[in-house]
C-alpha cells in the first residue's frame, strides 16, 4: 500500500515516463482473452486494482490459497511428476509404467484406450479398428492385474482417464488393490470420472446425465466408508482448453462443473468438508502465454477457495485444489518435433511456477504417434530438470508480487466468476450443457483461434513459421492390428473360463438395484464391485446400466 | 444463372470423440456459405452414408483422429459404390500420416487434408471442385 505522497510522486513520475517514451511506435498487446497488456505495470497498478495482500494472496496454505494449497510446497513435499501413457499391448504398458517408475517418476496416468472409455468390449461393431489404437485396451479386472503385474499400486499414485460410468474402473482399482494386499482403507489413486466435461469437448459419454451422477455420487459415499484416502473423481478443464476454449472459459466452467458435483454429492446428505478430500483437479497448462498460465492457476486456486467458503461454508475452502496438470498435446509440432522437448521445458518451468500437485507432459512425438519409452523419457527428464536444476521450487509462489502477475490474476479471476455468475443465471452447468452454451462458447472460440493460426497472427514455430523442409524420420510407435484380434480372443476365453454364474448374478444384481430409486440405500458400487471381481467385462456392466439408464443423445452445438 | 449451395455432411466415424476440428471446419465451411450438415459423434459407415444420402450431400467430410482412417474410409467409399451414390465425394482430415495419404486416394478419397492444413484450403477446395451453377 502506498503513502499518499508515494503514489502521487510515482504517478507523476510515471506520466513524464510516458511523456518521454511516447514517440516508440507499437502495436496493442491483448492477451487471447482480450485483456490489455500495457508496456510495464507498477505498484500503481496493483493501487488501482485494490491489492490488498492479505485478501488477495495471504499466505500458503491459508485462505485464499492464491500461493498454494500448503504452507512449504515444494520444501516439504515433492513435485509428484509422472507420465500419463499407455501402448496398444498390456504387457508394454506394463514395461513402460516400470521403466517411468524406475526413472523415478510416481504418477502414473493409465490411459484406456476407447473401447474401454466408451464402456464397450472389444467384439462390439463400434471397437472395430480401435482396441488399443490410442492406449490400453483394459476390459477387465484380469487386464487391470496383469497391467500391474510386478509394480505395488500403494507405492504410486495411479490415475485412470477414464470419465464416464467411472464408477467400474474405481471397482476395477479399489479390486486391484485388495488383489494385491494393499489396503484400500490407505490407497490413493484417482479414477477421473469427470463426465459432465465429456459432453462439452471429449465426447466419450455413455449414460446421460442424471444416471452418471447418480453413479458419481455412489462412488463418493462408498469411497468415504471404504476407501477415503482415494479420489474417485477429478474434475478436468484440460480438455476444455484443448477443444477450443480460452483461458476465462477453462477456468469458469471447471469451476462450474466442479460446483455442480459438489451440489450433487451434498444431497446424499454428506457434508462438504467430507466431499472435499474425495476430489481434486485437472487442467491444461501451456508454454505459450507462460505468465497467462502461471496467472489462470492462480486465479483458478482463489476462485475456487472463495466458492467453497462462499457457497458451500466449508472449513478449510479450497483445500482440496489439489492440482494436476499437463501441457496440451494440441500445442506440439510434427514439423521438427524435437523442438517440443523445448516446449516441455517451459511448460514444466511454469508448472512448477504455478504451485502444481502433480505434473505429467507429452512427449516430443506427440504430433505424430502414441509416444515410445523413449520419447517418455526425455519428458519425464524435462520435468526433473525443472525440479532438480531450476531451483524455482525453492521458495514458495516465487512470481508472487510481480506487478504484471497480480493484475493478471485479478483480472482472470474477476472475468472467470462473471462467466460462472452466467452458468449460474442458465441454471447451473448441467442446464447450461443442456442448452448447449459452453459447446457453443467453445466451438465459436476454437474457431478464432484456428483463423488466428491460418493468417499468421498466432505464431506456431515449426507449423506456420520457421519450418523446415526436410522430412526427418523418428523412430515412432507402430500399432500392430494383432493386438485387436487378441484382444478379442482373451476376453473370449476369459468369459468361458469364469465362473459365469457368479457373473450373471452380479449383472442381475446391477440391473436390480439400478432400476430402484438412486440414494445411499441403493448403493451401485456395492454389486458392481461384486461384478468386477467376478471378471464382469466393462461393456457386460455398461451395457445393463445402458439398458436400464438408455444413452446419451447428442445435440450439435449449431 | 443462381449457385446453388455446395452440401456438405461432416461426420465423425467411430468411437473418438473429439470433435474441435470438424466443428471448426463446419464453421468455416458455412461461413463460406456452404450448406454444411453435422452427424454428430460416434457414427458408423452405414449412418454416414444414410445421413449423406438422406441429405442429398455432395461431399462427405470425414475427421478421424484416432488412426483408423484407412479402415473408416475404405466402408464409406464401398457403401458408397453398392448404394449407387458415387456421385457423393468422399475426403477425410484428421491425424492422418503422410504415408497413408496415397493409400486414401486408392480408395477412393478425393482428398486428404491432414491437421495443419489451413482452414482456407479446404474452403478452397471443396468450392473448386464442387461449386457449380444451376441453370434457372
Amino acid at each position: 500500500m502506498l503513502t499518499k505522497e508515494e503514489r502521487e510522486r510515482e504517478e507523476s513520475e510515471y506520466r513524464q515516463w510516458v511523456k518521454e517514451t511516447e514517440s516508440i511506435q507499437e502495436r496493442e498487446f491483448l492477451t487471447e482473452e482480450g485483456i490489455p497488456i500495457k508496456r510495464v505495470y507498477t505498484p500503481l497498478d496493483l493501487e488501482e486494482m485494490g491489492f490488498d495482500y492479505l485478501r488477495d494472496l495471504g499466505f500458503p496454505g491459508k485462505y485464499p490459497l492464491t500461493r498454494g494449497i500448503e504452507p512449504s510446497m515444494y520444501r516439504a513435499k515433492p513435485w509428484t511428476i509422472g507420465t500419463a501413457s499407455g501402448l496398444a499391448g498390456i504387457e508394454e504398458s506394463n514395461h513402460i509404467y516400470k521403466e517411468a517408475i524406475s526413472r523415478g517418476m510416481t504418477l502414473i496416468g493409465v490411459l484406456h484406450d476407447m473401447v474401454a472409455q466408451n464402456g464397450l468390449d472389444p467384439d462390439h461393431p463400434m471397437a472395430e479398428g480401435e482396441i488399443g489404437r490410442v492406449a490400453v485396451p483394459i476390459y477387465s479386472l484380469k487386464d487391470f492385474e496383469e497391467l500391474f503385474d510386478g509394480i505395488d499400486i500403494s507405492k504410486i499414485y495411479l490415475r485412470n482417464n477414464i470419465m464416464s460410468v467411472g464408477i467400474v474402473t474405481i471397482a476395477m482399482h479399489l479390486a486391484l488393490a485388495e488383489k494385491q494386499g494393499v489396503s484400500i482403507k490407505t490407497l490413493r489413486g484417482a479414477t477421473q470420472s469427470d463426465f459432465l466435461k465429456e459432453y462439452i469437448s471429449r465426447g466419450n459419454w455413455i449414460l446421460p446425465p442424471r444416471a452418471e451422477m447418480r453413479l458419481l455420487c455412489d462412488s463418493f459415499t462408498y469411497c468415504l466408508e471404504h476407501a477415503p484416502l482415494y479420489n474417485p473423481l477429478s474434475v478436468s478443464s484440460y480438455h476444455i482448453a484443448e477443444a477450443g476454449a480460452n483461458r476465462i472459459q477453462e477456468g469458469a466452467y471447471l469451476l462450474a462443473i466442479a460446483i455442480a458435483y459438489v451440489e450433487a454429492v451434498l444431497k446424499r446428505g454428506i457434508n462438504v468438508d467430507q466431499v472435499a478430500p474425495l476430489f481434486n483437479f485437472f487442467m491444461r497448462l501451456e508454454h505459450r502465454g507462460f505468465l497467462e498460465e502461471i496467472a489462470k492457476i492462480r486465479a483458478v486456486r482463489a476462485a475456487w477457495s472463495r466458492i467453497m467458503k462462499e457457497r458451500f461454508n466449508s472449513k478449510s475452502p479450497g483445500s482440496n485444489f489439489y492440482l494436476w496438470i499437463r501441457e496440451g498435446g494440441s500445442t506440439l509440432t510434427k514439423d521438427q518435433y524435437l523442438i517440443n522437448l523445448v516446449r516441455m521445458g517451459i511448460t514444466s518451468l511454469a508448472g512448477m511456477l504455478s504451485g502444481c500437485q502433480q505434473m505429467t507432459v507429452p512427449a516430443y512425438d506427440e504430433a505424430i504417434s502414441i509416444p515410445t519409452d523413449k520419447s517418455l523419457r526425455s519428458a519425464q527428464r524435462c520435468m526433473q530438470i525443472v525440479e532438480h536444476e531450476t531451483g524455482v521450487g525453492n521458495t514458495v509462489d516465487p512470481l508472487g508480487g510481480s506487478y504484471y502477475l497480480e493484475y493478471l490474476t485479478h483480472e482472470y479471476k474477476i472475468k472467470m466468476r462473471k462467466e460462472v455468475e452466467v452458468i449460474d443465471g442458465l441454471g447451473g452447468m448441467v442446464a447450461a450443457i443442456e442448452k448447449r452454451y459452453p459447446q457453443q462458447q467453445i466451438a465459436l472460440n476454437a474457431y478464432k483461434q484456428q483463423k488466428k493460426i491460418d493468417s499468421g497472427e498466432t505464431i506456431i514455430v515449426g507449423l506456420n513459421r520457421f519450418c523446415s523442409d526436410e522430412k526427418e524420420s523418428v523412430e515412432t510407435y507402430e500399432y500392430d492390428p494383432e493386438v485387436a484380434r487378441k484382444r478379442i480372443e482373451e476376453i473370449q476365453e476369459l468369459r468361458k473360463n469364469r465362473d459365469n454364474e457368479r457373473v450373471k448374478k452380479a449383472l442381475d444384481k446391477i440391473r436390480r438395484v439400478a432400476e430402484k430409486p438412486e440414494g445411499n440405500e441403493n448403493n451401485l458400487a456395492i454389486p458392481i464391485m461384486e461384478a468386477v471381481k467376478s471378471y464382469a467385462t466393462r461393456g457386460e456392466m455398461c451395457n445393463v446400466l445402458r439398458e436400464v439408464f438408455g444413452e446419451y443423445k447428442e445435440r450439435s452445438p449449431f | 444463372m443462381t449457385r446453388k449451395r455446395i452440401r456438405v455432411l461432416a461426420a465423425k466415424p467411430g468411437l473418438d470423440g473429439h470433435d474441435r476440428g470438424v466443428l471448426i471446419i463446419s464453421q468455416a465451411l458455412s461461413n463460406a456459405g456452404m450448406e454444411v450438415i453435422y452427424t454428430g459423434r460416434k457414427q458408423t459407415p452405414e449412418s454416414i452414408v444414410e445421413a449423406s444420402i438422406q441429405e442429398d450431400v455432395d461431399v462427405i467430410g470425414l475427421s478421424i483422429l484416432s488412426g483408423n482412417h484407412l479402415m473408416m474410409a475404405a466402408k464409406v467409399v464401398k457403401l458408397l459404390l453398392e448404394k449407387n451414390m458415387s456421385h457423393i465425394a468422399v475426403i477425410v482430415g484428421g491425424f492422418i500420416p503422410d504415408n497413408d495419404i496415397p493409400a486414401l486416394k486408392e480408395l477412393g478419397v478425393r482428398e486428404v487434408f491432414p491437421s495443419g492444413t489451413p482452414l482456407g484450403s479446404v474452403v478452397e477446395y471443396i468450392e473448386q471442385s464442387f461449386g457449380n451453377l444451376a441453370n434457372d
